[in-house]
């Protein structure tokens, strides 16, 4: 009997799986002033250098269970896109002044064609800069990425925007459930995909208790509600039989508008890679996943990286990919 | 980074092999043409890296990993400086030292920036056809006619103004003057000859002589293309502050574009002198009396709430200076633009209507 026990193989242990940032203030400052020296210097056209070299900061400072994360993305590939949407750009210009200029109606229906596109356009940017991005990262030899297919992300945009809209805002806590839940799914590390199983009416919740709270203190509780919707997200949020840890409270991100608030000016903009490095470290350090990793499954998969094209468009629109 | 010859370097890291997020430890032989990775334990071999191709990136001081080619995926991690793998090859400048390089770098960029700015704008706007800039100002052109004020008799006496300032020019532009019936103490001018004057503006002001000498200095803005030349040099420097800090600004509650408007007000501060010089040579040209002119600036001078205001900070420069340098010239042989009397009687017509 306690032969058979002993051959029994061990259930796997479950631990914490932590996750730290080991950027420096002074590393970090010297990076920018390095990034907008060069951008200045060149009239803008280290831009894709600098936004690669910040880039490959953070994530090689960032540790996840012991082993750093590393950025793959080329400036030369950014470069080359970002010269694509310039040129695509300014030809709309042109068409657009044209039109203006020659064919008032013709204008009047490009503007409309032109606001239905954006409307399908912009979230499959944000999409695609996210898969950029996570292509580009990798964590012990395994790349992320994202579901080839945009179809399930910018369907749940579009509906819930729409429903938004009709609803006058109410469906708002709705679909930002549904983007949470189709962003996460669709988020790959090499063969494993996240998960995500947090409830519509838990989020309608916290966001309704969230908004009344944050009218009645005029805004202050507004640091609360976003705390406590950051925290449901990472705690629904799992991966090869972990789940997300978010150790943050609203007095922390409070402390954070404050310090933004006062230093900044004060400083004429030095403390921007203070501020900046203390809510990454805010965001990063509080964050961890329990459960067990079994990393001899964890394996490489052959997902196809986005094009850097997809990165510059977001950018163009000042859209993050949420990474 | 490339890896120099040097004799043997046995450390210990952790290897994957980009195929599973497995890690093992591992043995690192660092020879002169190679890197060996072996078992510890056993010695057995897992993997052999020519030195000429290996890729060894730096994460920070005792965080260091070697790749066997660039963007391969298998990857070794050491716990030890990049100089322990890569010897005397491996130099990095002490971080204060970049910090003042990069920010002496940006100090002189800027100077470069700040003075070669208004030239090159300048040279861009005067090359900037004057029926494009009229094009831009159209929809400008129509907001500001639905406040036009309507009587006739007074737009008469300002056009009047207009043509005989122009005796004392042959302006490339067609100008066109919207007195706005709207309380403002100000007038101001837009690319391709539009100006816009204040109703206040024409009641406060004592002689036709006055008002002669703002619609001077506006059309000399237009003249000298400073509008247009400002919107360059503000676009310019707008889109390298986005590129520059944009990354950064999702991370702010405070916009801090404030560097460079104050770096621009520098701008317009010169814009502004030369307008006045410029309006001076035409008023003279056109025999119109100096004093008019002076005569507006000293009223705006007891009037200004902000007359303390350092210059630094201003887009003007100061009442007392620009007072000065009008009461250098003499007022001999001018013949003012109407007749005072004829003035004042015109002059709020627009309240009137209103």
């Amino acid at each position: 009997m306690e032969q058979a026990a002993l051959a029994q193989p061990r259930p796997p242990e479950a631990r914490a799986y932590a996750f730290k940032f080991h950027g420096q203030y002074l590393d970090f400052l010297v990076l920018l002033l390095k990034n907008l020296f060069l951008t200045v210097a060149t009239f803008g056209l280290y831009h894709a250098w600098a936004r690669t070299a910040r880039r490959q900061y953070l994530w090689q400072n960032t540790e996840v269970d012991g082993h750093r994360i590393e950025y793959t993305g080329r400036a030369e590939d950014l470069f080359r896109a970002y010269v694509k949407i310039a040129v695509v750009y300014f030809a709309f210009i042109g068409v657009s002044y044209l039109l203006q200029t020659q064919m008032p109606l013709a204008f009047a229906i490009f503007k409309l064609v032109f606001a239905i596109a954006m409307f399908f356009v912009f979230p499959w940017a944000v999409y695609r800069a996210r898969n950029y991005i996570l292509t580009n990262t990798r964590w012990r030899g395994i790349r992320m990425s994202m579901e080839r297919d945009t179809t399930p992300y910018v369907t749940a945009h579009v509906k819930g925007w729409l429903l938004t809209l009709i609803t006058l805002g109410l469906y708002n806590p709705w679909r930002m459930n549904q983007m949470q839940k189709v962003l996460t799914e669709n988020t790959r590390i090499g063969n494993w995909n996240f998960g995500y199983d947090g409830k519509d009416e838990d989020v309608v919740r916290i966001y309704f208790k969230g908004l009344f709270l944050t009218l009645i203190t005029l805004g202050v509780y507004y640091f609360w509600f976003k705390a406590e919707l950051d925290r449901y997200y990472a705690e629904h949020t799992t991966i090869g039989g972990t789940r997300g840890r978010l150790n943050v409270k609203g007095g922390d991100y409070f402390e954070l508008f404050l310090m933004n608030l006062l230093l900044v000016p004060i400083t004429l903009g030095l403390a921007i890679p203070f501020v900046a490095l203390m809510k990454i470290r805010l965001q990063i350090d509080r964050l961890s996943y329990f459960g067990h990793l079994d990393f001899d499954s964890l394996l490489q998969s052959q997902a196809q990286a986005a094009p850097a094209v997809s990165d510059g468009i977001a950018e163009l629109f000042d859209v993050g990919a949420g990474v | 980074m490339s890896v120099p010859a040097s004799n043997q370097t046995t450390l210990t890291g952790d290897y994957v092999d980009g195929r599973s997020a497995r890690s093992r430890r591992v043995r690192v032989d660092v020879f002169s043409g190679e890197v060996r990775l072996s078992d510890p334990g056993t010695g057995e071999s897992i993997a052999v890296w020519p030195r000429n191709r290996i890729e060894v990136r730096s994460f920070a001081e005792n965080v260091t990993k070697i790749y066997p080619s660039e963007g391969a995926d298998e990857e070794l991690s050491l716990a030890c400086s990049p100089a322990d793998v890569l010897g005397a090859e491996y130099r990095r400048r002490p971080l204060v030292h970049q910090a003042a390089l990069y920010l002496g770098g940006l100090v002189v960029a800027f100077m470069v920036l700040h003075f070669s700015m208004p030239a090159i704008s300048k040279a861009i706007a005067h090359r900037v056809p004057i029926e494009l800039e009229r094009k831009l100002a159209t929809g400008y052109e129509d907001f500001f006619a639905k406040d036009r004020c309507e009587s006739a008799l007074l737009n008469d006496r300002i056009r009047g103004i207009l043509d005989r300032l122009h005796l004392g020019a042959s302006p490339k532009y067609a100008y066109r003057v919207v007195v706005m019936n709207k309380r403002l103490d100000n007038a101001f001018a837009l690319p391709g000859g539009l100006i816009v004057v204040g109703r206040t503006l024409l009641e406060k002001a004592e002689t036709a002589d006055e008002v002669a000498g703002v619609l001077a200095h506006e059309i000399q803005h237009v003249e000298n293309r400073h509008i247009t030349a400002g919107i360059i040099r503000a676009s310019f420097l707008t889109a390298i502050w986005t590129l520059a800090i944009g990354d950064y600004s999702g991370v702010l509650v405070v916009d801090p574009t404030v560097a460079y408007q104050i770096m621009s007000l520098k701008f317009s501060r010169d814009d502004e002198a030369e307008a006045d010089r410029e309006a001076l040579r035409m008023l003279d040209a056109a025999k119109i009396p100096r004093a008019g002119y002076a005569n507006f600036f000293r009223r705006l001078s007891s009037q200004d709430p902000l007359r303390g205001i350092p210059e630094i900070i201003s887009t003007h420069p100061g009442h007392e200076e620009r007072i000065r340098m009008i009461e250098a010239g003499s007022d001999e042989g001018t013949l003012p633009v109407m007749d005072a009397a004829e003035w004042k009687s015109v002059r709020s017509l627009c309240e009137k209507e209103a």
